[in-house]
Formats: C-alpha cells, structure tokens, sequence
C-alpha cells in the first residue's frame, strides 16, 4: 500500500506494479487533482552540463544543504537523477534536455534544469497506473491512521469522502508518501490562491505514532511568496525579481539566490523593522523561457490581462512556507525505522539538509519514489502475509469517528483552530526564533490539544464530503506537526540554513547532527544523532 | 439578496444527499478583497469566514489543468480558479451538470 499520489507515491506504484505485486494507492482527492506535485515549477536537476557529474552535484548538494544532509542518501539522489529522467521519459513524461545555461542557483557549480511540470509527471504516471489491472486506486481516501502489530506496520485505516466509511486496509509493506505540512503557517507557497493543498503534515504523524524517527523538523524553507492582489497569492510559479522595501530601494545583497534562507532572513527583516511592505518589481524584463511553456500559458495570458503580474505591476510580497527539508528518516533503501515502512519523497528528511537547492525536490520525488517501490515490493516478496491489522486499533479509530460525528456539538470551528495554530506559528516558530518564544509556542498549542474535544462538527451533515468533519481530521496533523516543529526548533541550540535562533546565532560544530523528534507516550521528546558521512 | 459596494453576491446550488429532499439555493454576500478576485477565493471566502458547512473542493494547482475547481458558473461550465468576480454582481454558481452530486459543489469523478 502506498499513502499519497503525488509524483513520489505513483512513481512507487508504477515500479511496485512492474515488479508484479498487487499495489494499492490512496489518494485524498481523485489523482493528479491533489498535493502539491501538479503545482510545481517542474525544474529537475541532474548533472548533465558538459563537466559537471553526480559527484559535483553531491557536493553542491551538501555545501548549500550547510553539512547535515546524509551523504548516502545525496550520493543516491544524484547519480540516479539522469537515469530515472529517462525512466520517466520511457513512461511517457516528456523532458527538456535544453538546459539555460545560468546556474538556477548563484552557489551552484553547474547548471542542471531540465525541465519537466509536476502535471506531465502525474499525467503519465496515472495514464500508465490505469492501464494496470493489479493496481487498486482509492481515490477520494483520507489516510487516518496506521495499524500496528508487534512494532510492525499491518496497513492502515482510510476514510473513504465519498461515501463517509472507513476501509482497513491491511499490507506487506506501507509506504508513506504524503508530502509537506506547509499549512501550519499564516502564509505558503503551498496554498496557490490561498487554496490548501492538503500540506497538513499527516505522514509525519503517522510515521512518529508507529515509532519512526523524524528528523530536522526545524529545517523548514521559506521564500518570498506574492500576499496581493488574491489572484497570485501563494504563487510560486513567479521568477525572481528585484526586491524593493517599502522605501522604494532594493535591499537584497547580490548574489544570494532566490531560495536562499539569506534572502528570507532579509526580507523578514525588512518587514519586521518597519521598512515594509515589500514589492517583487520585473518592470521592464522578459519572462523566462519556463514560464512560456504551454502549460503555463492560459494562466500567464489571463494575469497578463489583468495587469497582476510583476513584469506589469510590482506584487506585495510576504515570507511564507515553501518546502520542508525534515522528515521521516530513511535510509538508501526508504526503510524507516519501523519494519514494513517505506517513506519516500519530502515527507522523508534527511536528504536536503538545512537548505533546499532549487530543482532537487523533483529528483528527490522520482529518485526515491522508484526505490521505495522497488525495495517495499522485495520486502513483500520476502514475507508470507501481512501481519494482520489488531481489532483494538481498528474500533479505536471507528469510535474517534463516530465521536466526532455523532451529538458532538462543542463550540469550537474546526477552521477556527486551523487558523489558531497558523497564528501561533507565525508568531512564535517562523523565521526567526528564540526559545522563550517557542516554549510559548508549545505552551499554547497544548491548550489548543486540550481542546479537541470541543471541536464542533456538523451533527446533522452527513459523513460524506462533511467539510467540517475533514476539517477536524486534518487540523490534529496541524496540531502534532506544529508542535513537532518546535520540539526540533527547541533542541537545535545553533543557527544553520534555514534554522535561525535568536539566542543562538552561531552555527556550531558540535551540531552537526540531525534533530530527532519521536512519540514517547503521548510526549513528543526530541534527540539528536549522528549524520551518515 | 442585493450586492452592496464591492460586494459580489454568490447564488450557490446546494444539495447534501444524506438529508436534503432536493436541493436548494443559498444566497452569500462576499466583500471583494483587492482589486481582483477569482471565484474560487469567493467560495473560500464563505468556507473561512461565513460558513464552514460549504462543499467544494478546495483544491487549486492554479494552472487551470487540474480541473478541480470546474462548476457551472451561470450556467456554463468554467474554472473556478481563474473566473473573475466583479463587484455589484450576482452569479450562479452550481454543480457540473450529469455526474452523481457527492455534496454542494462536489461531484463525483471517478
């Protein structure tokens, strides 16, 4: 079984099918119509610049990543990020070679963009996913739970929208693949138009409740992103630009790159010193070729008209969440440390280190979604059954459901406690932090937690599709995700990437390591360990 | 119900097959924020702001590919997403036409 079907867990399908194993996929809305896959850019970085080679890559990788990436796991990524483009290539994606020849990064050795949307990828992958009669698709499937049997993972509990039931779902192995948790803050690139895109840090939960390590949750990367006018709000399909503060005057320092937790730091400071608001200016430039390809043009085309684009008008910008570098832990071969499972694309974590390069969230998704299929469907090979799912567990999750559905009548919106949780995390765990401010973070997110049981939900709407009932799911993912967030922000004593502590300016050798959060009882409790040099 | 200065008022056709005989219309006013509003932000508008029982799926890849977000918008099928509100307005808003209705704006693609 494979949760999630962004480009990661329908890659998985796609390699867990060819090898012949019978592969269900679950999807929270119908596939390729969720997630943040079809909202993506499409760079996908490999080495293929006359000169450069994955070792190149690595190293550029590591350096930007500030030295707490595992090695093993960027040695992976970057030797098989041209192989598995021509993979996706055979399976119908098609990819341009033609590589700008600027560095989409100022740090960066070589430049590697080739190029590729999120929705070519999805569209393929599900085109080739039909096509195969041992693939169960469940659409439409809220994943709430996994099930456990003696510290193995047995399958999952899945709340089917449509029809308002919940389907167990037992499996030889599990892979998590459910992408980022970017809604536990005010402002994100992951919310096109102010819409969510289901980024509520679900697998994470998931993952720690069964025993897994997460590690570097802190490491979280933020980017200018558009705040008005509402129609490019939460864009990031938007090039870079001059930045202008409120003065009129450009106040970036050249050179840093657009995804650099420089620049977020530096606008952060703009606005926070009173130099606000902050302008993306592209009066007077050309839009780049990418943002001319045919997928984008009915977009561009409207904004065009409507004077809204940044090569028109300047665009207000805010700092918000772009990308989440910590995850699940894994190794080579996407095993957590909790037997039968997987995790693969940017719920896993140790990988991009404290900074994101531009263009290897593609690569990391296709790189490790195919190995996750691969070395989930030996695992499935090695064992005679599933383990078999535990009655305890699954009446656990049939009377939380019917808890919440039935007579629950409390006087707190679910949505109110949405927008709780993304005010106390912009205050308190955004960009710049303290430890006094996330202890108060934590203090007021614990509240929220003693409040779950006052949430209201509709008692007369039904279960399918009750809006208010799938607000109450996904707000408990904000809820832990956010406090799982502060518990790694909390423990790293040291400034590095995108993790800047007030108290803590400096970055420190003896932090080269990776924050560890896992679930002890019903604490979260952080750690550090050792990175795989 | 009348749209007041930069208000634009949204007929929606709403419809819970679990307890609605038939479906009915339900009138919002929504404040237009900015210059420019899509639809879409309209509709989450009354999801945040005035009333959390709304179903649509609150999805957008905000390339107009996904069609998520795909209704009928006074009458013609059009993107959510990208269909402009103008303030002084009324439009209808209501579910694709010949697919099972899961709930309001929702219907089923599978």
């Amino acid at each position: 079984m494979i949760i999630g079907a962004g480009g990661a867990g329908a890659r998985a399908a796609v390699e867990a099918a060819r090898l012949g194993k019978r592969v269900t996929l679950v999807c929270r809305s119908p596939l390729g119509r969720g997630g943040l896959t079809p909202t993506a850019n499409g760079g996908y970085h490999a080495a293929v610049w006359p000169g450069d080679s994955p070792a190149i890559h690595a190293e550029d990788l590591v350096r930007m990543g500030c030295h707490v990436n595992d090695r093993d796991l960027v040695r992976v990524l970057t030797e098989e990020a041209v192989p598995e483009a021509h993979r996706l290539e055979e399976l119908g994606a098609k990819i341009n070679w033609d590589v700008p020849p600027k560095p989409a990064e100022p740090q960066m050795r070589y430049p590697r963009s080739l190029f590729v949307p999120g929705k070519v990828i999805l569209s393929a992958l599900r085109r080739h996913l039909k096509a195969q009669d041992h693939v169960l698709l469940l659409e439409d499937h809220l994943a709430i739970r996994l099930l456990t049997r003696d510290g193995e993972v047995a399958g999952a509990v899945l709340f089917h929208m449509r029809e308002g039931n919940l389907v167990v779902c037992e499996s030889k192995a599990t892979i998590l693949a459910t992408g980022s948790m970017g809604e536990i803050y005010p402002l994100t690139a992951q919310e096109p138009m102010g819409i969510p895109t289901g980024s509520t840090g679900s697998g994470y939960v998931f993952a720690a409740l069964a025993g897994a390590d997460l590690v570097d949750m802190e490491m979280i990367q933020f980017s200018a992103v558009p705040v008005v006018p509402p129609l490019v709000q939460g864009m990031r399909c938007l090039p870079w630009a001059a930045m202008l503060n409120g003065q009129g005057k450009e106040f970036l320092p050249s050179g840093l790159g657009e995804y650099s937790h420089e620049a977020a730091q530096s606008i952060c400071r703009e606005l926070r010193e009173g130099r606000g608001p902050v302008w993306m200016d592209l009066r007077g430039q050309k839009p780049s070729s990418h943002s001319r390809h045919p997928l984008f043009g009915r977009r561009n085309e409207l904004l065009q008209e409507l004077g809204v684009t940044p090569y028109q008008q300047p665009v207000e910008v805010g700092v918000g969440a772009l990308f989440m570098m910590g995850g699940i832990h894994i190794n080579e071969r996407c095993e957590t440390l909790v037997p039968r499972l997987y995790a693969a694309g940017e719920v896993s974590g140790n990988v991009h280190g404290a900074r994101r390069v531009s263009g290897n969230a593609f690569p990391e998704m296709i790189v490790f979604g195919a190995r996750a299929g691969r070395f989930a469907a030996q695992e499935a090979d090695k064992r005679g059954g599933p383990p078999g799912a535990q009655e305890d567990q699954i009446r656990e999750s049939m009377e939380a459901l019917s808890d919440l559905c039935q007579g629950r009548a409390g006087d707190i919106a679910p949505r109110e406690m949405r927008q709780a949780i993304r005010q106390i995390m912009g205050k308190h765990a955004h960009v710049f932090r303290n430890g006094e401010g996330i202890k108060e973070a934590l203090v007021q997110l614990r509240g929220l937690e003693r409040n779950l049981p006052s949430l209201r939900i509709d008692p007369v709407g039904g279960m399918r599709y009750n809006p208010r009932l799938i607000e109450a799911l996904d707000v408990r993912w904000l809820l832990h995700t956010a406090q799982i967030v502060c518990r790694a922000a909390l423990q790293r004593e040291e400034s590095r990437g995108f993790h800047f502590r007030e108290d803590f300016p400096e970055a420190r050798e003896s932090w080269l390591r990776h924050t560890v959060v896992r679930r002890v009882g019903a604490e979260w409790v952080s750690d550090s360990k050792p990175i795989v040099m | 119900m009348e749209p007041g200065q930069g208000q634009v008022c949204l007929k929606v056709l709403r419809y819970n097959p679990e307890v609605d005989p038939t479906p009915h219309h339900q009138a919002y006013l929504v404040p237009v924020t900015g210059e420019k509003m899509s639809l879409l932000q309209a509709l989450e508008h009354i999801y945040q702001e005035q009333d959390d029982t709304l179903a649509f799926r609150r999805y957008c890849c905000g390339l107009q590919y996904c069609n998520s977000c795909l209704m009928l918008i006074n009458g013609k099928p059009s993107h959510a997403c990208l269909t402009l509100v103008i303030p002084g307005t009324e439009v209808e808003v209501a579910p694709l036409r010949g697919k099972r209705v899961l709930r309001d704006l929702i219907v089923d693609d599978s």
